[in-house]
């Protein structure tokens, strides 16, 4: 659990490190995550408002009577818009999240190298804001898969509770999503974060899409 | 990437997705608790507060990300100069 060689006499831990470095420079930390933070409150709220316009032609009276008169199916069809839009404003939060993620890389970079006269920590994005869409609408795809994976591994459990009969306790749901959210997470840092750590080539994005979906 | 920064970096990751769950959701959980009537100003005040205390709660695990990359750079710049060296020699 060492960033350095944990054999090294030194090593200190990632976690005591980041938060070390949160307390020192708190100020450079919320000056970088303020305007990625803004302008995902303005996304948020703008997306979620054109969801309830939706949602408001699409079902006049009672949700519950709807889906009794046209099943299931029609209902999910019904709500298929409103679903683009969700996923719509996902992706532009995981950008924006890609967006603070960058800029703080940068600012930790900038600080450990002593280098101040980089102007902004975003200016990597404004430099290839074509190649940073791309890095962030892949991760993006990952993250939908292995939301899928968290999906089926929920359902699985829930599947096997059924069939033996096991009361389901209140506190099983955020359980279960946890234990999920572990289970992909240690897939995503096995997978995506050595791509981080690395020159990120088309061909090693390829290759990383080939081992995720076979 | 070694194992022991992979492993920090999961428990990272379960970290920040707790925190971000909680402080997104403890906005609107203090204002039920607290009997506030609903209304555009609360709505719209707690889901910014949530943004904020979630932005705050995702901070070390980005710092954690930029830590390990400051890492990996400068042990590359200096293999690097290390096989130059030898080349060199």
């Amino acid at each position: 659990m060492e960033l350095s060689d944990p054999s090294a006499p030194t090593a200190i831990s990632l976690w005591k490190q980041a938060v070390h470095f949160y307390g020192e420079h708190s100020a450079g930390v919320a000056k970088t995550l303020l305007p990625p933070t803004v302008v995902a409150y303005m996304i948020a709220i703008f997306l979620q408002d054109q969801m309830h316009a939706l949602y408001g032609r699409v079902v006049t009276g009672n949700s519950a009577l709807l889906m009794r008169r046209i099943g299931i199916l029609g209902f999910e069809r019904l709500m298929i818009p409103m679903q683009a839009v969700h996923l719509l404003k996902q992706w532009c939060l995981w950008t924006v999240y890609c967006f603070a993620l960058v800029g703080i890389c940068t600012l930790v970079a900038d600080l450990k190298n002593q280098t101040t006269d980089n102007g902004s920590v975003f200016t990597p994005i404004r430099e290839h804001p074509g190649r940073f869409l791309k890095s962030a609408t892949l991760f993006f795809g990952m993250l939908v898969i292995a939301f899928g994976m968290m999906m089926v591994i929920i359902i699985g459990i829930t599947q096997v509770q059924i069939r033996i009969g096991l009361a389901v306790p209140r506190w099983e749901s955020p359980l279960v999503a946890f234990i999920a959210i572990a289970l992909v997470s240690a897939v995503l840092v096995r997978w995506i974060l050595p791509c981080l750590s690395q020159p990120c080539k088309d061909y090693g994005s390829a290759e990383l899409w080939q081992r995720v979906i076979t | 990437m070694t194992d022991n920064r992979a492993l920090a970096l999961w428990l990272l990751i379960l970290e920040s997705e707790v925190a971000g769950y909680l402080t997104l959701m403890l906005p609107s959980w203090t204002l039920v608790y607290l009997n506030v009537p609903p209304t555009k100003f609360s709505y719209y005040a707690a889901d910014a507060i949530a943004l904020v205390l979630s932005a705050m709660s995702q901070a070390p695990l980005m710092i954690a990300v930029g830590l390990v990359l400051a890492h990996w750079t400068a042990s590359k710049t200096m293999n690097e100069a290390g096989s130059e060296m030898a080349q060199i020699g």
